[in-house]
């Protein structure tokens, strides 16, 4: 009987010191495991940081070399360089846009460069809503006079609540679904503003009437590049960016940003921003 | 008599267009391409207004407006800054260093500039 007990207390000790070997073993491998995991984590931001400089560097410097075409188109379309004729002067018009085109493709690209950054600083403060969605939309009235757009604000008699925003980044969301309205509208068309509280947040919706988005489009609306097929055919010009950029903006401020859409009839974007405590 | 202006652009190409444009304003223009001939025109040419890029070889605009802040005869000589680098930090850097206005080059035009400057000086 002494013996059975011995035997069974040596074997316990021979397996505890199994276990705690294992276990050491284990430790070991877990702590240089997790030391390659923090190397890697370092070496992947030190990239990702690389990265953005390089991204950052080449955006500047091709920034400056459509800047000097801008400068020099100008001068030329003003007659700086001497008379020009009508034909020449339609030409260097088109050049000047498709330049201009160049400079917010780069312009928007180092947008999301800097958004997909996750230390991005965002500067919250209140914000009146009301005259934030007013100067906004006075900034596109005269572009959408020019294409013959009604560009309609329905709240404007409504006391609206302040927001709690990055105004800054949060005037970017509703600049690009203004511009997206105008843009991808019909001739004669329609935009509407307006304006809806739900809980603690508020509700901004742009809706437009033109040429909207298929079914089979709709998932890609916020992905990078993405151009809908009726978009790209079109004559409007566009760098898929745009509504990417929204999306980031939106989500940092804890909201929401969607659209319910139909293929040429027309689309009604929205987004969400949080109410300031004190309203 | 007319107003001097001085552009700091290394970009030869930038700095001919800017430097015509302001001349045929009726501007009396000075150009410097670095902080050396920068230093040399402002004491030499006492500007009136200074235009200056913030990308520039080996020492750099925010250095060259620290410096222009630093030395009193030019402590209060407006200054636009014209540059394509828009970050935010580099455009607080430049507010708080005092500033007229930080003008992103690629989206204005010099006519746009000629009546920044305008409204600066006259």
């Amino acid at each position: 009987m002494v013996f059975i007990c011995y035997n069974f207390s040596k074997q316990m000790d021979d397996i505890q010191t199994k276990i705690e070997n294992i276990k050491s073993i284990a430790i070991a491998e877990a702590r240089i495991l997790l030391q390659k995991l923090i190397n890697e984590n370092r070496h992947l931001k030190n990239l990702n940081a690389m990265r953005t400089d390089l991204i950052s560097l080449n955006a500047h410097q091709l920034r400056t070399s459509l800047s000097a075409i801008k400068w020099f188109m100008k001068m030329f379309i003003d007659g700086d360089f001497g008379k020009i004729n009508t034909e020449q002067k339609e030409v260097l018009e088109k050049s000047f846009k498709v330049n201009e085109h160049g400079i917010k493709l780069v312009t928007e690209m180092l947008r999301a460069n800097k958004m997909d950054q996750p230390d991005m600083s965002y500067k919250f403060e209140e914000i009146d809503l009301k005259k934030f969605i007013e100067t906004i939309m006075f900034e596109f009235s005269a572009e959408a006079k020019r294409v013959n757009i009604d560009l309609y604000y329905e709240n404007k008699n409504e006391v609206l609540p302040n927001i709690f925003a990055d105004e800054e980044k949060i005037r970017i969301v509703l600049q690009n679904l203004l511009e997206n309205a105008i843009k991808y509208n019909k001739i004669d068309g329609r935009v509407v503003v307006s304006t809806k509280q739900e809980g603690g947040k508020m509700k901004i919706f742009v809706k437009d009437t033109g040429i909207g988005v298929s079914e089979e489009c709709k998932n890609g609306v916020f992905e990078k590049f993405y151009r809908a097929p009726n978009a790209v055919d079109g004559p409007y010009t566009g760098t898929g960016l745009g509504l990417y950029n929204s999306k980031k903006v939106v989500e940092r401020h804890g909201g929401e940003i969607g659209f319910n859409s139909n293929e040429d009839e027309g689309s009604m974007f929205f987004f969400t921003v949080p109410i300031a405590k004190k309203s | 008599m007319s107003k001097k202006i001085l552009i700091v652009e290394d970009d030869s190409f930038l700095q001919g267009l800017a430097s015509r444009k302001l001349k045929a304003e009726g501007y009396d223009v000075a150009t410097a391409s670095n902080h050396t001939e920068a230093f040399n025109s402002l004491m030499s040419n006492k500007p009136d207004l200074v235009l200056l890029d913030l990308l520039l070889p080996e020492v750099d605009g925010f250095e060259i407006l620290k410096k222009i802040r630093e030395a009193g005869d030019t402590k209060k000589l407006p200054v636009i800054v014209f540059s394509n680098l828009s970050e935010d930090k580099d455009i607080k850097r430049v507010q708080d260093l005092g500033v007229v206005e930080f003008m992103i080059k690629s989206n204005f035009t010099l006519d746009e500039l000629v009546a920044k400057i305008k409204k600066t000086i006259g």
